[in-house]
């Protein structure tokens, strides 16, 4: 499936997930991305990951809304596990597999939803560099220790030489870009053309049907 | 070929004159150099040329300055640079994609050429340039001569008639320079006209058609004599006088340090100890991993081995206690500041001073008179000049008084009579407070003798160079 | 040779969006080192029934994305894109809520632009930084009631979590960007023009 497809039908429903009050569908959710996980076959770190990380920010919903929730609580606490898992997952089909898809992610962006050629490859420009602004970032904080100050998280000298850097790259990358031939606007020719398959829609189209018909009924 | 007209062309930015009726003629075909201490305008000049100026930084600009009678600046990107090509000094932060293929994609997309011979456009461009087998490496782990080379075969698939070329070898090992150097020849036999900033031209003297000489926003050609006056002054590294170190161990230790880049490996299992209170000077080709050791000595690159202060292993050490043991001037200024007036600067380092008595207020302003900065002491740090924010910078980390100072090309970019100023200060200052030099330089003219020791680093090795003791 | 001038001018400037992403990367970055603060402070209130208010704390933070790219740009839009990136390199890093991210970035980008917007986008400064960090709260407090559960809560929980709320966007998304807009202007780094 094409990748900004894939993306948007697991945004749709994250997005009514938010408003759904269900432990069974999180669960549904959840099942069916395991299922599909393992046809993926996932590295046992990647597992673990979509384990270990929603523990966290789940269990602080469970137990606050135990102590301190009013009404059907305790259904609501087992909501709030179960959907933080159930974002994660679905979220994961996505962005598990984006290293291997973000280019025709991208040019479906540009090609297919008409993205302006200016925010598809500022987006990629910056992703590109962002071991660099991690590095960045680090170099900041070293340089004001050199000084004797540390810069904490509240500091605004902190954010304003990290902005420095920025006004100081975002020039230079644009400079990069225009040098090569990069034009505001203008039309571009693409290598890859990317065609996004009948076969994709109707399948977009049955998963969010299912979804929709999983809600409908209330029969869990 | 398109007709470039650059005539009586000024340039002020901020209400600063930058170029003063610069007036200048390719000849089709040629290979041409521009030369002039740094900050005369040559960067200027050449941005102007490829269109990049004024849209980038603004300013204002008056004369004549056309492709086909049509303003550069004004033509649109992707047909401007079928005519010019240009190459920055640091192609680091300016390629937007991942790889060598992508990037040449991406120019030769937006040069809306065919979809059927891009592949083929990119696979010989690189080939060209020797870059074949990298054409889906990160250009992020490249070398400074690799990376050179990539954003030349961009030029070259985009086959653009002038080629302009900003310093471009100042990131770039010797072996790649002659590499390029080649590549460039080549290119103007297929009828391009050149024009290079620069200013080591060994190697390519031979072939130098027209020289203009830049000197404070004002272009001439040079005639004849001054050509070959200009041609024969290369520089050529004067031999430094040092002694080898005692075999005594340093505060600074390293023990089997390795460093690399990538897959790429730059210091291989080097053990010494660098003197403790003396001057060090550590040379060696672009590119061979001299700033990346300094950034390993701060914590702020990963190495392999140890290394150790005053006995410490410093990879147990909190790096806010470290670095105010070892610190380093970074290359680029604006690095270091953290406050916004020149005067706001002084205080936090008197503040934070190891050796707060020395450093009164009036020592301060005798210091500041020295290196000619009392008139701009209230100035914002970063609307400072190059050069000032250098000078400044460095008095600041003297003040601090760090044990060990790391000094990464202090020199570059200043003038004859600011190097002796900043040397002279450095020396003097450093002696008092007894404190240890390491510095990477290639400015070599102005401290022959001013150096203690002088490492090598060549070869992914550190050694160090001298008579014995 | 077609021209620049004759062109359709763009509402958009390259270096204007790639300023904005650079800036939404860099607070991405800063927060993030963050993370770990953020997990144990959520672990430690988790047994007590508190680690909302972890989450509540630092919100300020992890919106600041857009209010700096609203006094940057002074853009229509600009607080929504910028805030739009940040979410994703928190997503792209690993962040908890996996896609849920953006669209928690896309409301948290809306709520802040809305007091720029409730001022015309006529004030780019103090007033509308403001305006932004209590439109801010109010929108991403509605949104929580929702995606987090909060509409579950106690009252007095509730009305906890919103002034807790409101304090760490006041803070980081009102006075620390105000400084940081100080700091800006002051130094002269970015020529508007």
């Amino acid at each position: 499936m094409n990748p900004l497809m894939k993306f948007g039908v697991i945004m749709l429903i994250a997005l009514e997930l938010t408003f759904i009050k269900s432990v069974t569908v999180n669960l549904v959710i959840i099942i069916v991305s395991a299922l599909i996980y393992t046809v993926l076959k996932l590295r046992w770190q990647q597992w673990l990951w979509l384990l270990l990380l929603p523990i966290l920010p789940g269990l602080g919903s469970w137990f606050s809304l135990m102590y301190f929730g009013t009404g059907d609580h305790v259904h609501m606490a087992w909501i709030m596990l179960s959907r933080v898992f159930a974002y994660l997952w679905l979220g994961g089909l996505f962005t598990l597999k984006l290293n291997d898809e973000r280019d025709i992610f991208l040019a479906t962006l540009e090609q297919r939803a008409h993205l302006s050629a200016t925010f598809v490859y500022a987006l990629v420009g910056v992703l590109n560099f962002m071991p660099a602004v991690n590095q960045q970032v680090k170099t900041i904080r070293v340089a004001a220790q050199m000084r004797g100050q540390t810069l904490h998280i509240w500091a605004p000298q902190l954010y304003f030489k990290a902005i420095l850097a920025a006004i100081r790259w975002s020039q230079n990358l644009a400079e990069g870009m225009v040098s090569h031939g990069f034009t505001e606007g203008a039309t571009r020719t693409h290598l890859a053309v990317v065609k996004i398959k009948l076969r994709d829609w109707v399948i977009a189209a049955i998963i969010l049907l299912m979804f929709q018909l999983l809600l409908f009924p209330g029969w869990y | 070929m398109a007709n470039l007209v650059v005539k009586q062309v000024s340039f002020a930015y901020q209400d600063t004159t930058v170029l003063e009726n610069v007036s200048m003629t390719l000849r089709p075909g040629s290979l041409n150099l521009l030369v002039g201490p740094s900050g005369s305008g040559k960067s200027t000049l050449l941005k102007l040329i490829a269109g990049l100026y004024p849209t980038f930084s603004g300013g204002k600009l008056t004369g004549e300055l056309t492709l086909d009678n049509y303003a550069i600046h004004d033509i649109v990107p992707y047909q401007r640079v079928d005519h010019i090509g240009y190459l920055f000094q640091n192609p680091t932060r300016q390629f937007v994609m991942k790889t060598p293929f992508e990037e040449l994609r991406f120019s030769l997309e937006n040069l809306q050429r065919s979809p059927q011979i891009i592949p083929n456009l990119i696979t010989q461009s690189l080939a060209r340039v020797g870059m074949k087998e990298f054409i889906t490496h990160d250009l992020m782990t490249l070398s400074g001569g690799e990376k050179q080379k990539v954003a030349l075969a961009a030029i070259l698939a985009a086959d653009s008639d002038y080629l302009l070329l900003d310093e471009p070898f100042a990131n770039v090992d010797p072996q790649s320079r002659l590499q390029l150097i080649h590549l460039i020849k080549d290119y103007q036999k297929q009828g391009k006209t050149i024009l290079i900033a620069d200013h080591d031209w060994s190697g390519y003297a031979d072939v130098i058609d027209d020289i203009f000489v830049m000197s404070d926003g004002q272009l001439h050609v040079a005639n004849a004599e001054e050509s070959h006056h200009i041609l024969s002054q290369l520089p050529i590294a004067p031999e430094i006088h040092t002694k080898l170190p005692a075999a005594q161990p340093g505060d600074l230790d390293l023990k089997q340090v390795s460093l690399s880049n990538g897959d790429r490996l730059l210091l291989n299992e080097t053990s010494l100890s660098f003197p403790t209170a003396k001057r060090t000077l550590i040379t060696g080709p672009n590119g061979v991993g001299k700033s990346t050791l300094f950034s390993a000595l701060v914590k702020l690159y990963p190495y392999g081995g140890k290394i150790s202060y005053q006995g410490q292993d410093i990879a147990k050490r909190r790096i806010a206690q470290h670095v105010r043991q070892v610190a380093l001037i970074f290359q680029n200024a604006e690095q270091q500041f953290i406050a916004m007036t020149m005067a706001e600067e002084l205080k936090q380092a008197q503040a934070t001073s190891h050796f707060a008595k020395q450093w009164s207020d009036d020592v301060i302003t005798s210091t500041l008179q020295r290196l000619n900065l009392t008139h701009v002491r209230d100035h914002i740090v970063y609307q400072l000049s190059g050069g000032q924010q250098k000078k400044l910078q460095v008095l600041l980390m003297l003040i601090t008084g760090t044990p060990v100072l790391l000094f990464d090309e202090p020199l570059a970019g200043l003038d004859a009579e600011s190097q002796k100023q900043l040397l002279d200060l450095i020396a003097e200052v450093t002696d008092k407070q007894s404190q240890t030099v390491i510095m990477i330089s290639h400015q070599l003219h102005a401290v022959t003798d001013w150096f203690d020791y002088h490492l090598e680093f060549e070869q992914q090795h550190l050694t160090f160079q001298g008579d014995a003791s | 040779m077609q021209t620049v001038s004759e062109s359709k001018q763009h509402h958009w400037a390259l270096r204007d969006v790639l300023l904005l992403a650079f800036v939404a990367v860099f607070i991405g970055f800063i927060f993030w080192v963050l993370g770990p603060v953020y997990n144990i402070l959520a672990a430690a209130l988790t047994p007590m029934g508190l680690a909302p208010f972890a989450n509540d704390l630092l919100i300020g933070g992890w919106m600041m994305a857009a209010p700096l790219a609203s006094i940057l740009i002074r853009q229509a839009g600009a607080g929504v894109l910028g805030e739009l990136f940040a979410s994703a390199v928190e997503m792209l890093l690993g962040g908890q809520w996996g896609v849920a991210t953006l669209l928690s970035g896309l409301v948290q980008g809306v709520g802040s632009e809305a007091g720029f917007a409730a001022l015309a986008y006529k004030d780019w400064h103090w007033r509308g930084i403001f305006a932004s960090a209590i439109t801010g709260t109010i929108i991403t407090f509605i949104w929580s009631l929702f995606r987090d559960g909060y509409a579950s809560y106690h009252v007095g929980l509730l009305v906890a979590l919103f002034i807790t709320r409101f304090i760490s966007l006041f803070f980081f998304g009102g006075v620390l960007v105000v400084a940081i807009q100080k700091l800006i202007e002051k130094s002269g780094v970015l020529h508007r023009g």
